[in-house]
Order: C-alpha cells, then structure tokens, then sequence
C-alpha cells in the first residue's frame, strides 16, 4: 500500500510537466493545438497510466448511485468500453464541458489534456492491457450522502415521478414548499436524487407566491410540465442554483447567502432522460442554513432578447445585448441559456479603456449539457464596463438538434418548441448603495426589454390575465401609471377574482394621493383574497394619510393575523403608539420589525433613534449600524451611530462614520469639530491623525469667523497634538477669552504651555 | 485530433463491410452456413431455423449499453407492428461477461417481448459484421441477409441527438425482405457502443 500512492502521484506530475501545449490560461486562440505530446516509451498500462486518468475524470460520475449511465471504476469496466472512450474522449462528447477554454476561468472544469487523450489512445492501440496491480493508484473516495455534511433542513418532492420508457425528454417542475417558520439565511445547498441517471439537470428557483403552485394545481400529474419554471420563480438575491451530473454542491463563494422567506416555495424544473425502461426519481435537497445576515448581496444581470423570433430554415439568426455597468462589480458566476437551436454564444466584457475580457464562449451550444458556472476567481468589472453577449441560431434542417421537421417558425418562450436566449451574470457590487444603483439602473433596462415581450406574447393571446398584470407592473416600474392602470384593469376585468390586481391599482391611486379610491381597490381586493395581508397594510396606511389611527391600527393588526411574520405591518403599528407618545410599546413593536425585516433600512433606523433617545446606547448600536450598512446615505444615521459610539467609549469606532458624514455636509461645523477633536486627543496612537486634525479645525474654525470657543479648543488641541505649541497657546488663549470660565479650557491651556498635547481619556470610557 | 480508424480496428472492419456490402449482397452470409448462437440455457442454436419466420431481426445489445437500452421501446413497437406478420426477434448479446441470469433480468426490466441470445465468441457478430449495440441485422426468406445497420438516424454521434428520427433504416428494411424488394441502403452505420471492447 505504502508504494501506491506515491509512485501514481509521481506520474501525474510527470504527465503534467509535458509540454503538451493546450489548456493556456487565457489562451484566446480555441483552434486545438498540434499534438505535441510525448508519451512514455514504456507500454501502457491501466494500472499505471490510465487509472489516473479515469479515477481522476470519469468516475466521480460513472459509478453507482451517480449520474452516469454506467460505472467506469475498474479495469473490466474500462476495457469493456475501451475504444468508445477514446472516441468521445478524443471528440470531447466526454467528460462533458462545452464552454471553451481559455474564455472566462471557470471553476470545476472538466476536461482532459491532449496528453490524457493521447495515453488513452495509445493505450488501447497497444492492446489494453493492465499491467502490473502495485501500480494501481487508491481508488478516490467520496463522501457518502450529503457532500457538505448533515444539512439543516431537507425537502423532497412531494411524491416520486413515474417516467415512461418513451423516447422523447421529459420537462417537469415540481413544486415543494419549505417549512421555516421564519426567514432564514441559506449559505448552501445540496440536490441528491435517488435515480440520477435520469436526470439530465436540475435548475431550483424560489417562489414567494402562490403563481408555481397554482400551476401544478391545473396540471393533474405531480408537478407541471415545462422547460422553463421561471415564471414567479426566481433565483433568490440573484443567487444561481442549479445542478448538473458531475457538479459539486455549492462550489459558489462562501459568504454569498440568500435569504429564504417563510412561505416559499421550492420550484424544482428536472430535465428527464427516459431510460427505455419505467423508471421513478425522486429528489431530495439539503439546506444549509448560517444566523448571520449577509453582507455582500449578489445580483443577477440578464441579458438577451424577449422577441426572438426565427424564421423557419434561418441559419444564422443572431441576438446581441449589452448593458453599461453604472458601479463597480466583481463577476462570481455565469450562465448561459437557450434551447435546442441556439448554436454560438459569446459573452465578453469591455471595459471603459477599450480593453475586452472574455466572459464565456461556447461554439456548438448543446441543450443537454446546460450548466451554470462560477469563476475561480471573481472577474472585477469596473463602472463603465460594457458587458456584452451576442447568440447565434441554426432553425435549419440541417441542425440535428432541431425539434421540428421541417423547421418552422420559432418564437420566444417557455417550452421546449419555442426559444430562449439569457445570459445570467451573477455580480457582487461593493456596497449595498452600488447594489441600489445597480439595480435601478439594470431595472430600467430589464423592464424595457420585458415591455417588449409582454407586448408581443399579448398580441397572440389578447386576454392572458397574467402577462396584463406583468405589464402593468413594468408600466408602473417606468413611472407610466396611466398604461399601468389600464393594464392592471384589463387583468382583473379578464380575471374577478385576481385579488393582486385589484391591491397594485390600489397602490396606484394611494400614491397619487387619491386615498378613498385606493380603499375601495383594497376592499375589492380583499373580497377576491381573503388572506392578502398586504392589503390590509396598505388599507391602514392609506387610512393614516386620512388621519385616521385607530381605523389604520385596525388593518395592522388584521394584517398580522393573517401573517404574524409581516415586518411592515408590525413597524406601523409601532409608528402609531410612537406618534401617541407610547414609547415602550413602539419599541416592543420596532424590535419586532427589526426582526422579521432586517434588511430594512427605515426599520432599523428608526428603532436605532428611538433606543438611543432613550439613552439604551449599547441597546441601540446594533440596528444604527445595520441601518448605516444598509442606507450609507443617510447622513442622520451616520450622526445617530457616531454619537452612539462615542457615549458608549468606542470614539476610534465613530470616526469612519463622522468621516462619512463630513463627507455628505461638509458645511457642518458641528461634524467637522467633532472629527477633528477625536483626531487631535484620541489617547491610541493609531486613532489619532493631527495633521488631519488641523486641517478640518481650521476648516470649522474659518466658517465660525474663530468665534466659536470649542471649535477654537478643538483647534489648539489639534496643533498641539502635531507639535505647534506656539499656535496652540495662542488659540486656546482665544477660546478662553470668548468662555472665560470654562475650566476644561484652563486646564487645555496649561498643558499646551507645559509642552505636552492634551490626550481626552473620556473618548474610551462610557459615559452613563 | 486523431485519426481514429487508424486506431480502432474495429472500425476498419466496418469500412471493408461497407466497401464490399453496398448494392449488392454476395458478402451476405451464404443460406448454407448456419448462425451460431447459444441460448439462455446454453444450448446452441440458429435463430433461423429455431423461428423458421419469414423474416428475422437480430438485435445485438448489451446490458449495460445506455442507448441500445434507450431503444428499447421502438424495438418493441417493432416487434409489436411485425410480429403478426411472421417476422421473428431476438436480441444477440455478445458480451462473454454477461451471465444468462443477467440477460434475463435485462430482457424482463425492459419488458421485451422475445427471448435473448448470447454471441460470447463474436461468431455472429463476425458474421454479420455488426460493429454496435444497438445494431440490427435482417434476414430474408432466403436466410441471407438484407440489411445491417441502425434501427434509425436518432442519434447523429454519441452526443448528438435529433429530437425524432427522421430515417426508420430497420423498418424499411423489414418491409422491404417482407415484400421480397431489394433495400436501398443495404448497411447504414449505426451509433452506441462498440462492440469489439467486449472481447
């Protein structure tokens, strides 16, 4: 055993170090290069050369209870199928991976060297033999269940799918709700099935309403049919989740956690292989739950086209988008969609100084082989960037993959007749106020490119309710509330009892401050949905703007009845006992708002204010800065948590936030004096900046005409501290004499004539 | 990229069966030389003889063949369109590995209708010339045979596949030694797995 190890360990760095010439890091050129590659002159053999080879590439999938179709674990296996492995190894059909390298570094790639082919090759011309049993390398050993250990919570479909034996794919989206009582964060998931081989990949979104299981409720058999779930499915915080043969879980990064809501739904679309036998397959997922609230928040960029439309016997049908990136943002993840025709696929970022950097390329798309991707190391993209994809089309007779013979006109949608062509980048913006921009700003452009769809899915089926109802919300996403209103009419006039439609014309007419309409729209929609608890908020709040609490409080709490979770809900009724002067019952109410929403800045904030003018500081440090992470615009909060900080003896903690705050008024004395004080006298080293400190006191001491006796004090302490006593003398002297009395100043002074700098220690004790 | 008939003899061999097999039938195996086949029990036996039909279909397969399994339900629609009308089947397994035990749970998983034969020593499969699991061979009243090659055009290469066969090669071939008319494609080059891994 001692022997095994090392000596095949040996072989594949030797293999590796061979000049083979092909897998060049950014190698831009996909032409595969001249063989090139030396082999050992020794024969070859199983145990010593192609091993290697086979446990390192093919068998994480082929063996039993994994994707693939048979096992390839051992030399009977793999003599059994020699030279069908040379074949689609040589032709890349295996291990299977079509983008192209040298496009994009992405993680888990599988592919063989032109060496590994070559021995696979040569190897089986010389006969297939297998050579001496020392030689063989341990078999690699894979976890049993769950990859990442015991999960949180499992879900499973709700009842095994019966697959026929017939010969067409089978598309099917299951739907499974997922029991938390309360949002959680997701930092991983695991899919596991117990018939892989019959599943040619899986995508997972999650729906927050009703739309998915509605679906499955008109389609009798478990599940319903579909190439797409989308829908109200989405991948949640731009989170790609999908599975593939072959895929480790969660290889995404490790601190990009998404949020799962209570109430959501799992919506499962399998790609179903029938195997020429009755099979059943059902499927499990593993979460993997973390306490911690994300930090970073990842978002996806969609690019593509919503009217593909592709003559019949067009060979080269070709659809380009782009978008501009208005902030900074790090690429994590990529995935490139379309169905059977869909033949070329590019994906390339520009940036502002001309260069262009690789994003995906793909040269002969294949359906079946769909996968997202993540980068091995994140792509940064700065503003300005443009990102761009450009997709090609075959719906000629000569595309194999075509469905239909003869070609016919294919159109944008769905099923697997029709076409798609996105192009899903996941991205990280730097700062949740670049994630805001980014979003706005990509909203704008989404939306019009779904206006466009929507309109065109809306000319073939004029009384499709739903893709009313969806353009009236991309109407109303532009501002266009007249065309929003018209659409929103349109769908609940082709549908009475669509409650959603009757709340959004209610929202509508709430903001254009026609309050009493808005309550006959949410009582309408009330009427249709019963348990619409977001009408009820809206219903109280437009009673509020009535003036009229008690009625409002009312529909706060019937709104919670229906759901107790409803962070808003439980935050305006803390703002009514806030505005009635019952402090201790808005704070119960905030705190619990705080809770259920902690990615509301309002709610944070303003349970942060209250807690501190209540001088509960350490009680109140929590959620001002969580309200500073999550609006960083907001000078008050960036005032509140500063202030907070230095009464609670961590000033060294205040000053990113003061220096933030000198940064959005820079004509705030107060702020600028307040800075510069910590800079001048912070008793730590590191804190303390007097060169800083002078600068930003002379500064508040000129808009003050040296009037002011503190920020004259804050100015000599910030000369002294750099050493200019002379100055400093001089200007606490002029503090004096504007507050003769004062005996902080006295003592300033003293100090400053004795040479030493003044050093405030209150800045590191609590102040109670 | 390399070039693989240099590599594959196996591949070789299909070539010279197409070089010497199109237009006419004089490779075809001679009415005279019997098939050698053994059945589930061991026993040797000639599939001609042994269904004394019309017309006989051998099917080589191989348990362990994702595609020739994949078609098993046109195999079946197949069987079920002609057997009424005297044409027998039998699947031709000829890989020495698989047990009669295995062919049986095969034959009873796919829920195929006829029985299993086995090719351990390749008699049939140098016979015939078949390369493939899943490839068909056709005899005529005659007991030559009329076509070999692929059930239908499905699969272009083993990652490429149509959506539906636009070619059904096998039953045309079946109608076509049925009505006793010559076939115009005698061979077509069948995809799935190679048969000669299996020696």
């Amino acid at each position: 055993m001692r022997n095994r190890g090392p000596r095949a360990r040996l072989l594949l760095a030797a293999v590796a170090a061979l000049p083979v010439g092909c897998d060049r890091d950014g190698d831009p050129d996909p032409s595969p290069p001249a063989a090139a590659v030396s082999l050992p002159s020794e024969p070859l053999t199983f145990t010593r050369h192609i091993a290697p080879i086979i446990f390192e590439n093919c068998s994480s999938c082929h063996r039993p209870g994994e994707a693939g179709p048979f096992d390839l674990l051992t030399y009977e296996d793999v003599r059994k199928r020699a030279s069908q492995i040379v074949m689609v190894t040589s032709d890349r059909f295996m291990p299977p991976w079509i983008p192209v390298p040298g496009y994009g570094s992405l993680a888990g790639e599988r592919r063989l060297t032109e060496t590994q082919i070559a021995l696979l090759e040569h190897w089986v011309e010389q006969g297939a033999a297998e050579g001496d049993p020392a030689d063989l390398p341990p078999r690699p050993q894979w976890p049993q269940g769950w990859q990442l250990g015991e999960p949180d919570l499992i879900v499973s479909m709700p009842e095994p799918f019966s697959l026929a034996p017939g010969d067409e794919d089978v598309f099917r989206n299951f739907v499974i709700p997922i029991p938390v009582e309360e949002r959680r964060y997701v930092r991983a998931m695991e899919f596991r099935s117990d018939n892989p081989k019959v599943i040619h990949h899986a995508d997972m979104r999650i729906d927050r309403t009703r739309g998915s299981r509605e679906r499955d409720e008109r389609d009798p058999e478990p599940g319903f049919e579909g190439m797409d779930a989308a829908g109200s499915a989405q991948f949640p915080d731009g989170t790609l989740l999908g599975w593939t043969p072959g895929k480790v879980a969660s290889q995404g990064p490790e601190d990009l956690t998404w949020r799962l809501e209570k109430d959501s739904d799992l919506v499962l679309g399998l790609h179903l292989l029938p195997s020429g036998k009755p099979e059943t397959v059902s499927a499990t997922i593993g979460l993997f739950f973390t306490d911690e609230p994300p930090t970073r928040y990842p978002y996806s960029l969609r690019l593509g086209s919503m009217t593909i439309d592709i003559p019949a016997g067009e060979r080269d049908y070709v659809i380009e988008d782009s978008y501009v990136l208005p902030v900074d943002v790090e690429v994590v993840g990529i995935y490139p969609h379309a169905h059977y025709l869909g033949h070329t696929m590019r994906g390339t970022a520009t940036l502002p100084d001309g260069t262009t950097r690789p994003l995906i390329r793909i040269d002969d798309w294949d359906f079946n082989w769909q996968d997202q991707y993540w980068y091995t190391e994140p792509v940064f993209l700065p503003k300005g960037t443009t990102v761009s994809m450009r997709y090609s089309y075959d719906n000629s007779a000569d595309n194999v993959r075509n469905p239909t013979h003869p070609p016919r006109r294919v159109i944008f949608g769905g099923r697997s007749s029709d076409e798609m062509g996105d192009l899903w980048l996941q991205v990280v913006p730097r700062t949740a106020r670049d994630l805001e921009i980014l979003k706005a700003d990509f909203e704008r452009k989404e939306v019009n490119v779904r206006i466009a769809g929507l309109l065109m899915k809306l000319e073939s089926d004029p009384d499709d309710f739903e893709s009313h109802h969806d353009l009236a919300l991309m109407y109303l996403r532009l501002g266009d509330a007249a065309n929003a209103v018209t659409h929103f009419e349109h769908a609940v006039r082709i549908e009475p009892g669509f409650g959603g439609g009757y709340y959004n014309l209610g929202l509508v007419r709430a903001a254009q401050q026609r309050h009493a309409e808005a309550i006959t729209y949410f009582m309408k929609a009330l009427e249709a949905t019963p348990d619409l608890a977001d009408a009820h908020n809206a219903w109280g709040n437009a009673l509020i703007a009535q003036g009229r609490l008690d009625a409002a409080a009312a529909h706060y709490r019937q709104a919670l009845q229906i759901d107790g979770q409803f962070a808003l809900a439980h935050f305006n009724l803390g703002a009514i006992a806030d505005a009635r002067g019952n402090t201790d019952e808005a704070i119960a109410c905030f705190r619990r708002a705080a809770t259920l929403g902690p990615d509301s800045a309002r709610i944070q904030s303003t349970l942060g204010r209250l807690l501190l003018e209540q001088g509960d500081v350490v009680d109140a440090l929590p959620f001002l800065e969580r309200a500073v992470y999550l609006r960083p615009d907001a000078i008050d909060d960036h005032v509140r948590l500063a202030q907070a900080l230095i009464s609670n003896g961590q000033a060294d903690r205040a000053v990113p936030s003061l220096r933030e705050a000198v940064r959005l008024a820079p004509d705030s004395v107060r702020l600028l004096n307040d800075l510069a004080w910590i800079l001048a006298t912070h008793p730590d080293d590191t804190v303390r900046d007097a060169t800083q400190a002078v600068t930003l006191a002379e500064r508040a001491a000129r808009m003050t005409g040296r009037r002011d006796a503190s920020v004259l004090d804050t100015l000599a302490a910030a000369y002294a501290g750099a050493g200019r006593f002379t100055e400093a003398v001089g200007t606490a002297q002029s503090a004096q004499q504007l507050a003769p009395h004062d005996p902080d100043l006295a003592a300033h002074l003293q100090a400053y004539l004795d040479g030493t700098p003044y050093l405030d220690a209150s800045l590191t004790r609590r102040s109670d | 990229m390399f070039a693989l008939p240099r590599l594959l003899p196996v591949l070789t061999l299909l070539l010279a069966a197409t070089l010497t097999g199109c237009g006419d039938q004089s490779d075809a195996r001679q009415a005279s030389a019997p098939l050698r086949l053994l059945d589930l029990e061991g026993r040797e036996v000639d599939p001609l003889a042994e269904s004394g039909a019309r017309v006989t279909v051998l099917l080589f397969a191989r348990t362990d063949c994702p595609i020739s399994n994949r078609y098993a339900p046109e195999i079946q629609r197949l069987y079920a369109a002609f057997a009424p009308r005297d044409v027998a089947f039998f699947l031709v397994y000829p890989d020495p590995g698989q047990t009669p035990q295995a062919i049986r749970k095969h034959l009873e998983a796919y829920d195929y209708a006829f029985g299993g034969l086995r090719d351990p020593q390749h008699a049939v499969v140098e016979l015939t010339g078949a390369t493939i699991t899943p490839e068909a061979a056709v005899f005529g009243p005659s007991g030559t045979m009329v076509y070999r090659g692929r059930i239908d055009d499905r699969y272009v290469t083993l990652g490429k596949v149509r959506a539906a066969p636009t070619t059904h090669d096998l039953e045309d071939a079946i109608e076509a030694a049925l009505e006793g008319r010559p076939i115009d494609n005698p061979t077509t080059k069948a995809i799935g797995c190679i048969i000669a891994d299996l020696k």
